[in-house]
């Protein structure tokens, strides 16, 4: 097998990408691979909680602030090498191409993306992912919020 | 005028700006122009199975139409559906091809097609961008494959990417879009030229932040209309999204509705004859701008004068037309 040099993975800010990113940065601290974490900011990323109108930098700033820290914490954590990369389209559309010009050797994905099939033909973002990727793809389980390790199975 | 008001069941939720207010906000807009008897209104209908086929895969539609039928959800991040939503979404897709029909039997001079969800995100396979099936690509395509010569205008703020990927090889259909860049859905460039099949049909015009009206036409007279004129539509149809409006919560140009009356004008002007001009509505959720500018574009379509607020100046983008002028100059000899 060869060396594992970069791992391209999802994020948005939900419980799932955060899932998604702790298994990145685990894997990338075992095999030394840096990992490059993505965004794609679709229309509904522009609306603010509170309705404020922002210009198009500053609102882009905030999302890349926020996609740096708080949605990449365990990257940041982590002490390896790894990257925030924003990005304007569809969660597919925008992982299959940065996974491409990357030349990622591995694709990380959470389980449920905000927002997709959850079956049929076309699938979830994960599912759509895996399907189309011609690049090794893991999907990611979300922690069930009733278990923890403690806990028996 | 072409509306589905009346059978608008797609219900995308608290708070998403594409709600079913907007259509709405379009009838109030047409009203408040004054035009009285020269509009007139005409209820759309479903788009056929194999209307659809022509644009959408067949896998894609059955996919969606059973997820819809099987309670809805999210297509994608942006892009929610309700049971209804399918329904409401062929009305979108089918009423194009009514306002067809009605400009061919002499109806109209032109038509606008009010119709949610809009369309020009959707691509042959997936839903995006609040998109579920191309309503202008459904009606281009049946109009190329009657033999016309399609010319597509995209003003709406974010680039038509479905609607470029349709047509990105058709010699049939020229696609020419002015969008905010950077912006969503990331397509959009001016190097983006088309295929092999159709080189130099597909026009990208990318505007900064805060471009005003001004450069939007400029577009149109120096990029546009001389591509447009090269080409010699038969029929000319606008992507007519009104989220380039300064007051839009979704995007950052700062048009006004009497910029879309000028811009309305231009792209009709490209147009062979009267009958041959239709508008469907793509995006726009900010409503009072929303009506005042399909106020505007409506009064125009007429030939009348309806500019609730005035033109805007002065904005940043003029380089960006310059590249757009540059990267049709670079396509040499012989592109339309």
């Amino acid at each position: 097998m060869t060396r594992m040099e970069r791992i391209v993975v999802g994020v948005d800010g939900s419980e799932n990408g955060l899932a998604a990113v702790r298994w990145a940065a685990g894997m990338a601290l075992a095999t030394g691979a840096e990992v490059v974490a993505v965004h794609a900011l679709g229309l509904l990323d522009r609306l603010t909680p509170g309705g404020e109108r922002v210009g198009s930098q500053r609102h882009r700033q905030e999302i890349a602030d926020e996609l740096a820290t708080t949605w990449c914490a365990p990257l940041r954590d982590g002490g390896g090498p790894w990257r925030p990369v924003l990005r304007d389209g569809n969660p597919v559309n925008v992982l299959l191409a940065v996974a491409e010009e990357e030349d990622a050797d591995l694709v990380v994905v959470g389980s449920r993306g905000l927002g997709g099939f959850p079956e049929l033909l076309l699938g979830s973002t994960s599912t759509q992912i895996a399907q189309h990727s011609p690049r090794p793809v893991t999907v990611v389980p979300v922690p069930h919020p009733s278990r923890t390790p403690a806990e028996p199975g | 005028m072409t509306t589905i008001v009346d059978v608008d069941r797609h219900d995308t939720g608290v708070g998403h700006p594409e709600r079913a207010a907007r259509l709405l906000a379009v009838d109030h807009g047409i009203e408040a122009a004054g035009l009285g008897d020269a509009v007139g209104r005409l209820q759309g209908r479903p788009a056929t199975a194999a209307e659809l086929v022509t644009v959408h895969d067949e896998r894609y539609l059955d996919a969606v139409a059973r997820f819809v039928a099987a309670g809805g959800g999210d297509l994608d991040p942006d892009t929610p559906t309700s049971p209804g939503s399918w329904a409401t979404a062929l009305w979108a897709a089918g009423s194009g091809l009514a306002a067809v029909e009605a400009l061919q039997g002499g109806e109209a001079a032109a038509a606008f097609v009010a119709v949610r969800p809009p369309g020009h995100h959707a691509t042959g396979t997936r839903a995006m961008g609040f998109c579920l099936l191309n309503n202008i690509a459904v009606t281009a395509r049946a109009l190329a494959d009657r033999g016309e010569r399609v010319l597509v205008v995209d003003w709406d703020v974010h680039h038509g990417n479905g609607t470029q990927e349709i047509f990105w090889d058709d010699p049939r259909v020229m696609y020419v879009s002015t969008h905010e860049w950077p912006a969503y859905p990331g397509t959009g460039r001016a190097s983006e030229t088309g295929g092999p099949g159709a080189p130099g049909l597909t026009v990208n015009v990318p505007l900064p932040a805060r471009a005003t009206g001004d450069v939007a036409l400029r577009a149109v007279d120096e990029v546009v209309s001389p591509a447009a004129e090269a080409f010699s539509p038969t029929w000319v149809l606008i992507s007519a999204g009104y989220d380039a409006h300064r007051h839009d919560p979704l995007a950052d140009l700062a048009w006004s509705a009497a910029d879309f009356a000028d811009l309305t004008s231009r792209v009709v002007a490209l147009a062979p004859g009267p009958g041959r001009v239709v508008a469907f509505l793509e995006g726009g959720y900010d409503l009072e701008s929303l009506a005042n500018s399909v106020g505007a574009t409506v009064s125009a379509l007429a030939g009348r004068r309806y500019r609730p607020e005035p033109a805007t100046s002065g904005g940043p983008g003029q380089a960006a037309v310059d590249e757009a002028i540059r990267a049709r100059a670079g396509l040499g000899e012989g592109t339309p």
